[in-house]
């Protein structure tokens, strides 16, 4: 390797490979995929349906053009699965506009047609994909619930990708091994297993004859890159790997087989810790070497001209059982080549603990403090082990844990947890009882009318809540049923399939050692205030019911004075015991609400409060709310306060955030700090990343004053809304690469890439008044 | 007490993380100043000595690491009566207390008898160049100085860096320091920044205060061949 590539040159090429990847306009690939399955449907016609799914995934293997770039040392894409439809980096993006990405055939509106692509072989496609089963059940689902998701009473979806696969084993053993062990069971998935397992094989076939081809034509330095190449691919073909390259190599070509089972847009599928997965093979490669092959496993990661694949979660750091550290030095190989690529994808989380080295927070430092560079997310270890344990996690599977999407903490390969399979608006709720069951941003009818008076008015709204999450559980576990049609006979080799004989998606037998579904819980902040805010009206104004709902009906026109009242009452995030008190008790009786609910397997639903930009969109669906936020104004993001209700500087916003009942979190929750970087003297990067410990890491995540479960996640931007408004007016001069990073939810995104109306989210959620530090 | 801002830090005002709590007014000018807008005494809002306590009871959570509250100004030491009963409700409640001041006041021993963690400013061992920089001499200063290290006190001495001040003559900072009791002194060395200049109304009037880091190893040096000890923060 080292005879074969210079220092410097495998970071040229992937600097050179990147670059290419910005400059594919189209994403046709999944749709070759469905055409291909579509196509050789009748000639499986007659198989089980999981043996089917693992014949079509073998056709589209055989089918899918491949290519080779002269600066990729690795093969293999997952540009395939994608389509260009995340709505967040589309730049057509609006708040109004946006309807969620539930619509299975929606994606057939995002391919353009051309003259390979014609209008009439879309619509072929998109014909047969609509009479699909899933499809139907699908469309059922959505029909009865259509009341209460028009204007996000709750939604609900059907969720692809979400999960780690752990591909360990492959890597160790090869895939025959696995190929070895499925055929040594009986049963439908075992069958449907080895075919899929053997489509590994099948793409490596392709790519060794491309390989052969390209060597009778490239240049003498190419051919010997070539032939690395080849040799690394014969070699892992049918053995496990035996070098850091050959463990690369082989992680994409499961993750391309992986995607493409289940084209188009598995979004969220997380690689987790990935220096634990990779330092055995480092052997004698250095942190450089080491590092500069990682930049090409990056690079992988970034699909189309906009990095298309999202929330694709690398994890470094961490501790075991015991409390002892697991970084090594593969971790700091990933980060160099982290913070030298500086890529949209994939992203990077690290976990922490009260052992951490200074090293690492040293390391953490350049990242945190370079302008347009990529910030890693935040993660507690020790909280971590703390609440999934009490949740049921066998303890010696918690050092797997990883994050699955944005802030999702899953076991990696053991853990289904259908992440993002319900979505709830806490404030909706209260506006559908406070007006009588009538929407006041429609006026439409969209509950029954429930009798309240406004000293009784949280009674009332758990009533009504629990009866919507009645009827969103059902809605949810209809989708989770009718995408349990799409078979993952592949993906589920590498989620305890091999040991359980069952597909991880089956509603029946439970294909993974962990299940459950996911809820997103919206408002948290916005219904604390208000409820507080209601209380303080009722003792001004005990008469005053009628009043009130109409200041909020008519968004507070010509009831000013009531607005500056409700503005006026404690809001959480500034250390008041009163509101803050609120906020948990609203956070525990919602989670335990929604833990007492069953999903399609019986397994419990878990609470996270988390709002990947939904704050924007669900907010644009709620009316004025009692703490006297304006009709379609965004909720509060996560679990943080509300926008500028928070004025007192970071430490008395932590201590409200410290009240929350983590333990319950169990699904994770989002909770994001804009950090002004003039608070950071330090003489050199590194000082400053211990500053950074010290001002925010250590009170958050390990202040031995907390009493309970401390916080398990955090992101930051720092920055400043001036710098922002600078980049995306002078982006030549700020951002002369055409990238620059920021952190939205738990995903990166090139800052410039954005729609204005998530640029001016990030600008305004920056809120630098609510995280001052004395200096 | 009137208070024109606060918040958190760790390990700057005193040890463990601080809720720092900046009192308004000023009686000296120093041109460096990083908080100008508290100079006025009418800066600020108004809090009663119970509402400052309560807030510190509920802040507790936030004091990790053996940490505690910290008055710092404008100059803490003005408004010596009402902080004197707020450390002394403090120190019953067992929340570990800290002042910064400039050290001017006739008063300073009688406060510092009530905190247990003394921050006080050495800008200048010259008293008419101090006077000629700030409008006040450091004839106070020096004795309330002396007399806190003869009573054997802690004290934390903060020398800020200016070029153009006092940046040039490390040797006589460090001989009349030499001259005293230092045993349970510490002192700090502050290079000068610019982190509250966008805050001067009127105009900011140092044009060229940054030290080199050499300036600042050499004061480190002299002074620790002193038998002074220099921490930093």
């Amino acid at each position: 390797m080292r005879s074969i590539y210079k220092a410097g040159r495998l970071t040229e090429m992937a600097k050179a490979l990147y670059q290419e990847e910005r400059q594919i306009k189209r994403l046709d690939g999944w749709f070759i995929a469905k055409e291909t399955e579509m196509k050789a449907e009748e000639k499986y016609s007659t198989l089980p349906p999981q043996v089917k799914k693992a014949q079509l995934l073998c056709e589209v293997l055989r089918e899918i053009p491949i290519s080779l770039s002269d600066n990729a040392i690795f093969v293999g894409t997952q540009r395939d699965a994608f389509a260009r439809s995340y709505a967040l980096i589309n730049p057509s993006f609006t708040v109004e506009g946006f309807s969620g990405y539930c619509d299975p055939m929606a994606i057939y509106n995002d391919i353009e047609p051309n003259s390979e692509f014609t209008a009439e072989r879309i619509n072929a496609v998109r014909e047969f994909a609509s009479r699909s089963k899933m499809v139907k059940m699908l469309n059922e689902t959505y029909g009865k619930a259509e009341k209460d998701t028009k204007e996000v009473i709750y939604f609900v979806e059907q969720v692809t990708g979400h999960v780690i696969p752990d591909f360990r084993t492959a890597l160790k053993y090869g895939v025959d091994s696995l190929i070895e062990d499925a055929e040594s069971k009986n049963g439908e998935f075992y069958e449907a297993a080895a075919i899929a397992l053997r489509g590994v094989g099948i793409l490596i076939d392709r790519y060794l004859e491309l390989i052969t081809t390209q060597k009778t034509e490239k240049s003498v330095e190419r051919v010997k890159q070539l032939e690395l190449l080849e040799k690394a691919l014969l070699n892992i073909r049918h053995n496990g790997a035996e070098n850091l390259y050959e463990a690369l190599q082989l992680y994409l070509l499961l993750w391309e087989v992986m995607c493409l089972e289940q084209a188009p847009n598995p979004y969220a599928f997380s690689i987790g810790n990935a220096d634990r997965i990779f330092e055995p093979y480092r052997k004698d490669l250095t942190r450089e070497e080491a590092g500069e092959l990682f930049r090409h496993f990056l690079v992988f990661y970034n699909v189309g001209d906009r990095s298309w694949a999202i929330s694709q979660n690398v994890l470094v750091g961490g501790r075991d059982v015991e409390g002892r550290d697991l970084t090594n030095l593969m971790t700091y190989a990933i980060m160099d080549a982290y913070f030298d690529m500086n890529l949209p994808q994939p992203i990077l989380s690290v976990k922490l603990h009260k052992n951490t080295p200074d090293e690492l927070y040293r390391e953490m430092g350049r990242f945190f403090f370079s302008a347009g560079v990529l910030t890693p997310s935040l993660f507690n270890d020790d909280s971590l082990f703390e609440i999934l344990s009490a949740n049921g996690v066998d303890p010696v599977d918690i050092p797997d844990c990883s994050i699955a999407g944005c802030q999702e903490p899953l076991i990696m390969g053991k853990d289904n947890a259908n992440t993002t399979n319900s979505w709830l608006s806490l404030p909706k709720v209260l506006e559908t009882v406070l007006h009588g069951g009538y929407s006041a941003i429609t006026g439409d009818k969209l509950t029954d009318k429930k009798d309240f008076e406004l000293d009784n008015i949280r009674e009332i709204f758990y009533e009504a809540l629990d009866e919507a999450i009645d009827r969103m559980v059902e809605a949810a576990n209809g989708a989770s049923v009718a995408l349990s049609e799409l078979k993952v006979p592949f993906l589920s080799c590498f989620m305890g399939g091999l040991e359980y004989g069952a597909d991880m998606r089956d509603p029946k037998v439970q294909g993974t050692k962990y299940n459950g579904s996911g809820c997103l819980v919206h408002g948290l902040s916005v219904l604390a205030d208000s409820f507080v805010a209601i209380d303080y009206y009722c003792k001004k104004y005990p008469q005053g019911k009628e009043r009130l709902v109409e200041a909020l009906k008519n968004n507070f026109e010509g009831y000013e004075d009531i607005r500056e009242l409700l503005l006026s009452c404690p809001k959480f995030g500034n250390n008041i015991s009163v509101v803050d008190d609120e906020a948990r008790e609203i956070a525990i009786r919602v989670s335990d609400m929604l833990k007492s609910r069953q999903n399609y397997l019986a397994n419990p639903f878990r609470p996270d409060f988390s709002t990947p930009s939904t704050h924007l969109t669900y907010g644009y669906w709620v009316g004025a709310t009692p703490d006297g936020r304006g009709a379609r104004d965004m909720l509060g993001y996560g679990v943080d306060p509300l926008y500028g209700e928070a004025s007192n500087g970071l430490g008395f916003r932590m201590l409200s955030n410290m009240k929350l009942p983590f333990e319950k979190f169990n699904g994770g929750y989002a909770s994001h700090l804009g950090i002004d970087p003039k608070f950071f003297n330090g003489d050199d990067l590194g000082e400053k990343g211990m500053q950074f410990y010290r001002n925010i890491i250590m009170p958050l995540f390990f202040n031995e004053l907390q009493e309970g479960v401390s916080p398990f996640y955090l992101y930051v931007n720092v920055t400043t809304p001036d710098t922002l408004r600078k980049v995306l007016a002078n982006p030549e001069k700020y951002a002369p690469s055409g990238v620059y990073i920021m952190r939205i939810h738990g995903t990166f995104v090139n800052f410039l890439d954005l729609s204005p109306e998530i640029q001016n989210d990030i600008i305004t959620r920056l809120d630098l008044k609510s995280t001052t530090i004395s200096c | 007490m009137r208070i024109f801002g606060k918040g958190f830090n760790f390990s700057q005002d005193g040890p463990g993380n601080r809720l720092v709590y900046h009192l308004s007014g000023c009686n000296m000018r120093c041109p460096w100043c990083s908080n100008p807008e508290g100079m006025d005494m009418s800066a600020g809002n108004d809090y009663t000595v119970d509402e400052i306590v309560s807030e510190c009871i509920s802040v507790k959570p936030m004091l990790f690491s053996g940490g505690g509250i910290t008055f710092t100004g404008g100059e803490a030491t003005l408004q010596w009566e009402e902080l004197i009963k707020t450390l002394s409700r403090l120190k019953e409640c067992g929340i570990h207390t800290a002042i910064e001041t400039n050290a001017t006041s006739s008063r300073l021993l009688s406060i510092a008898e009530h905190v247990d963690y003394l921050i006080m400013d050495f800008k200048h061992f010259d008293g008419d160049i101090l006077e000629h920089f700030t409008g006040v001499h450091n004839r106070q200063i020096k004795e309330n100085l002396e007399a806190l290290l003869k009573s054997g006190r802690q004290v934390h001495i903060r020398i800020p860096l200016i070029n153009g001040f006092n940046a040039d003559n490390p040797q006589a900072f460090a001989e009349y320091f030499s001259g005293l009791d230092t045993s349970n002194a510490v002192f700090e060395l502050l290079p000068y920044h610019e982190y509250g200049k966008g805050k001067w109304r009127t105009e900011y009037k140092i044009k060229d205060g940054f030290v080199s880091e050499e300036t600042v190893k050499e004061f480190h040096k002299i002074l620790t061949a002193h038998g002074l000890t220099v921490i930093n923060t």
